[in-house]
């Protein structure tokens, strides 16, 4: 088996742990892996910023108390925003795996403690952009979670985020509506990058009830 | 399959188990395909993998089963046959013993020559034999090794005595035949150009031949669990490459590949050179398939390499699964690839060797208690260093002195002399270890079901270190000791106990031992006497009673009692006292100290003298002496007689007593009540007189006697005598050892180890 990111092959030595057990076929190698900077449990509590002296907009969207908090497993890095490139603009989707087990892991041994209803709800393209792109990145996220997905969101508008500097993006108007209804109290949203956090809390904003609790989950952060 | 080579070995064992049909075979195979399940469900394998797997498992169940053979008596028929030496066994001066191919009858046999005008049996050569069939020797006591089975091993289910030889042509010149002369013309070689010291040395680490090494040394490594440094293994054959590398890369310049390739050849011609053992072909090959692979693009894991070496052996000579070297040597390589985790987490090289010596101590303990049925502590500590000793100064020593001997012999004096300084002066510092340290723990037997939980806590134990996880490492470590611990007081908790008389020929001996271990008592412990070398032969208590003694796991025996004087009674007692501890010594009064039994008279402190109506008492069992009266000037008749109860069954256990003095004790005593008598002096016609048996109606007799002996017993009018009064007759020449086991509470029952 060869990486899918580097093509190299994948050096898997057992060791008495794994001599059994064996191991799951693995779609990253080592070297890649490293370099996929995970984050730590010292990262906020709200928004999983990792250095949060650099982010301002945290308390402000606390008390707002539309998100629960949000999770996200690795730090948005060169390596990440390489492979993120590829994946997304260049249209790689099976780069997907190469987050798999971590994905996987993250919900089976750190973020465990979710209601077992929780239904996962990807952040929408605009039918233009995903026209464009193919796929929804988030969904393709949403699916490596252990919940059943549910596309609750539509868009309104189809700016690119990407291209707006943050003053906008936290000026802009709420670009989503709510398509379909459930009624699980805890939804999970999932997006691949959480920047400034508007998308999210706009997303969560548009989707709240009472009595509802509100997650989120991104990839990088 | 990259890096799941080991479960080739899974399947191998399984296959092999499967042949066995031992009720092993499908309890291995049910987990096996448990595990081939859990697996193809958790997208550990592919479906295409599972089924290499099956193939292996069963490719070795048939290959295998092949290896053994169907039995047809043949035994005393005379015939001529005509094959090809395979391999020598034995030289010795006076017979010599060898594994021969016949051609006619396409069948392995274990050819002995005792004739002086045979001709000098050579590998290859085929000869024309006239001779005969002869069964091969069965254990006939508990703990025997048995020989019968080993050669089963190896195909050789006859043995063939030869009156008559004939060379019928030179072997054709096969690579291997060459190669084994070479080997013998090397042997000869270093005998001339080293001192004897020396020659003995190289012999034995470069070319696998530990004939030239001084008496004991084998013994010493043996018991301080070291012999692996003697057996040619992975470290000699990576030595030998490191230094085939640095000549080659550094002294003569070559390239890189010709230095492989010359590497290849080495590793292909020298498993032969070293006279062939499993563990430098399983090094051997392992290091070729690297090398091999070297020029090639595919590039494996070291366990895979290792896999494919278990398997390529084992197809090419399935019986080596039976050999320890083979065992000890897979197990220890495994486990220690196994390691890389924890290893790359020690700091420092001095906890690795640690670390490493305590793993190769302990993943082998239970083969090693089983093969030996003792352990010495203390060899974890005397491992490291020699292993240390070996790998930096005596091995590569060894090999440059061997080489050297060819291309300048001049430096051989200065290197040779340096050798000979430090390894004799750190042979002599072992062998003094050994004499004040020598410190072992006879444990027994190691049942399969200890095994399965040894490896279970092993396993976990080195899980939890990998994981660095160390209160469940506690947890598991006081788990294997605990394990240990209970092999050890097994013993202890057995609520059943045994008397056996021993199958040693036209010898005597009793070995009683309590329930719970509460005493061992011996009875009587014959040798028999070499007639040739004017000595009491160390043979039978080497062969059968220390085996006997170590797989009962008895390191300690409370009491000695010795009936008489002659040496079939007391012969192998002065072996004992070298090996065992003896708390106490009983005989009669009139007991002679012959010569043969001075070293045992100066071991022990005293020794107690009973005469008749005396009693003793060890540990609670109580002996009644019957006799002697008194001194009745013949060594046999001044037998030491007890009556003793043993499983509420009395038993009287007579020596050699003649049938003068049976009627002594008729006249002292009007009732005597015996169930069990270990009928006197071999069943001899000048004792166990018909009023005697008459007197003392016991139910069943025991006969120890040789087969085919030159006096005749057992006489025919005793065996008679018993039979008419319906008494059960065991004797050691058709039944072998003779068992009588019971439990505490329960009546026992006898179990011939032949029935």
């Amino acid at each position: 088996m060869r990486c899918l990111y580097c093509f190299q092959i994948i050096e898997e030595t057992p060791t008495f742990s794994t001599m059994i057990t064996l191991w799951e076929q693995s779609n990253i190698c080592a070297t890649c892996h490293a370099q996929l900077d995970r984050l730590t449990d010292k990262v906020c509590d709200y928004c999983s910023s990792p250095d949060h002296k650099l982010n301002t907009d945290c308390t402000m969207w606390k008390r707002k108390e539309v998100l629960a908090h949000n999770r996200s497993l690795y730090r948005y890095g060169p390596f990440l925003k390489t492979v993120m490139a590829q994946f997304k603009y260049r249209g790689d989707y099976e780069l997907i795996h190469l987050f798999q087990s971590d994905v996987k892991y993250f919900f089976k041994k750190i973020y465990a403690d979710l209601p077992g209803e929780t239904v996962a709800v990807p952040i929408p393209l605009s039918q233009e952009r995903l026209r464009e792109r193919g796929f929804n990145q988030a969904e393709a996220i949403a699916q490596l979670t252990p919940f059943p997905v549910k596309r609750m969101l539509g868009r309104t508008t189809s700016e690119k985020q990407a291209k707006k500097s943050r003053k906008q993006r936290l000026q802009m108007k709420n670009p989503f509506k709510q398509i379909e209804t459930t009624n699980t109290t805890s939804l999970l949203l999932i997006d691949d990058i959480y920047t400034t956090g508007a998308t999210i809390h706009q997303a969560a904003l548009t989707l709240k009830q009472e009595q509802m609790t509100i997650r989120s989950f991104t990839l990088a952060r | 399959m990259r890096g799941k080579g080991h479960l080739f070995v899974f399947a191998t064992i399984v296959g092999f188990s499967l042949a066995l049909d031992n009720g092993y075979g499908t309890l291995y195979l049910f987990v096996f395909l448990i595990c081939l399940m859990i697996w193809w469900v958790k997208n550990r394998l592919t479906l295409l993998e599972i089924g290499v797997l099956l193939i292996v498992s069963l490719f070795f169940s048939v290959h295998f089963s092949a290896n053994t053979v169907i039995h047809e008596d043949k035994s005393y028929q005379t015939e001529m046959i005509i094959g090809e030496v395979r391999r020598i066994t034995n030289r010795q001066e006076d017979f010599t013993t060898f594994y021969f191919k016949s051609s006619c009858q396409n069948e392995l046999l274990q050819v002995i020559d005792t004739n002086h005008h045979s001709p000098d049996y050579e590998v290859g050569n085929h000869y024309r034999l006239t001779g005969v069939y002869q069964e091969i020797e069965r254990p006939t006591n508990p703990g025997q090794f048995n020989y019968r089975s080993y050669l089963s091993r190896q195909g050789i289910s006859w043995q063939f005595q030869v009156n008559e030889s004939e060379l019928m042509a030179l072997g054709n010149n096969r690579l291997t035949h060459r190669l084994l002369r070479l080997r013998e013309e090397l042997l000869v070689h270093m005998t001339t150009t080293h001192s004897e010291f020396n020659a003995g040395w190289i012999r034995s680490l470069v070319l696998g031949d530990r004939h030239g090494l001084d008496d004991g040394v084998e013994q010493i490594f043996q018991n301080w669990h070291l012999t692996h440094l003697l057996a040619i293994s992975g470290l000699h054959i990576s030595i030998l490459i490191a230094l085939i590398l640095f000549t080659g890369l550094f002294v003569f310049r070559m390239t890189k590949t010709s230095t492989y390739m010359l590497i290849l050849l080495v590793l292909v011609l020298f498993p032969f050179i070293a006279g062939g053992a499993p563990s430098v072909f399983r090094a051997s090959v392992v290091s070729a398939i690297v090398v091999l692979l070297w020029f090639s693009d595919i590039h494996l894991k070291v366990i895979d390499y290792l896999s494919l070496t278990f398997i390529l052996l084992l197809i090419i000579s399935p019986n080596w699964i039976y050999h320890l070297g083979f065992q000890f040597s897979f197990l220890i390589t495994y486990s220690i690839i196994l390691s890389q985790k924890v290893l790359s987490s020690l700091p420092h090289i001095a906890y690795q060797s640690i670390y490493l010596t305590l793993l190769s101590t302990f993943i082998v303990i239970p083969i090693q208690i089983h093969h030996f049925h003792l352990f010495n502590p203390l060899s974890i500590v005397i491992n490291v260093v020699w292993t240390w000793y070996f790998s930096i100064w005596v091995v590569p020593l060894a090999f440059i002195l061997f080489f050297i001997s060819f291309i300048m012999p001049t430096l051989i004096t200065p290197l040779a002399y340096l050798f000979e300084l430090t390894h004799r002066y750190s042979m002599t510092l072992l062998s003094y270890i050994n004499e004040t340290f020598y410190f072992k723990i006879v444990v027994g037997e190691f049942p399969a079901i200890y095994m399965i939980i040894f490896y279970s806590v092993m396993m976990l134990v080195l899980i939890h270190l990998e994981k660095r996880q160390w209160k469940k490492l506690k947890i598991s470590i006081f788990l294997l000791m605990m394990t240990l611990g209970f092999v050890l007081i097994r013993p202890y908790l057995n609520p059943y106990g045994t008397v056996t008389m021993l199958d040693l020929g036209q010898s005597d001996a009793l070995i009683v031992e309590l329930p719970h271990r509460k005493s061992v008592i011996i009875y009587d412990l014959g040798a028999p006497y070499h007639i040739n070398q004017q000595e009491v032969s160390s043979a039978e208590y080497n062969n059968v009673i220390k085996p006997f003694l170590y797989q009962a796991g008895i390191q300690k025996i409370d009491a000695v009692i010795l009936s008489h004087e002659h040496i079939d009674h007391v012969g192998s007692v002065p072996f004992l006292v070298d090996d065992f501890k003896v708390k106490r010594f009983i005989t009669s009064p009139y007991f002679e100290w012959i010569d043969e039994l001075t070293s045992v008279k100066k071991s022990v402190s005293s020794i107690e003298t009973y005469g008749m109506s005396d009693t003793f008492d060890i540990n609670g069992q109580v002996f009644h002496v019957i006799s002697p009266e008194r001194d009745y000037h013949d060594a046999n008749d001044n037998s030491l007689v007890v009556l003793t109860s043993i499983n509420e069954l009395n038993w009287l256990l007579t020596g050699d007593l003649s049938s003068v003095v049976e009627e002594q004790i008729l006249n002292a005593y009007t009732q005597l009540p015996v169930d069990i008598l270990s009928i006197s002096h071999h069943g001899s016609d000048t004792s166990s007189s018909a009023a005697f048996l008459d007197a003392i109606a016991i139910d069943v007799g025991l006969i120890s006697v040789g087969r085919y002996n030159r006096y005749q017993h057992p006489s025919d009018r005793v065996i008679q005598d018993l039979i008419a009064r319906n008494v059960t007759i065991y004797r050691t020449d058709q039944n072998g050892a003779v068992q009588f086991k019971f439990h505490k509470n329960r009546p026992g029952t006898f179990m011939p180890f032949h029935p």
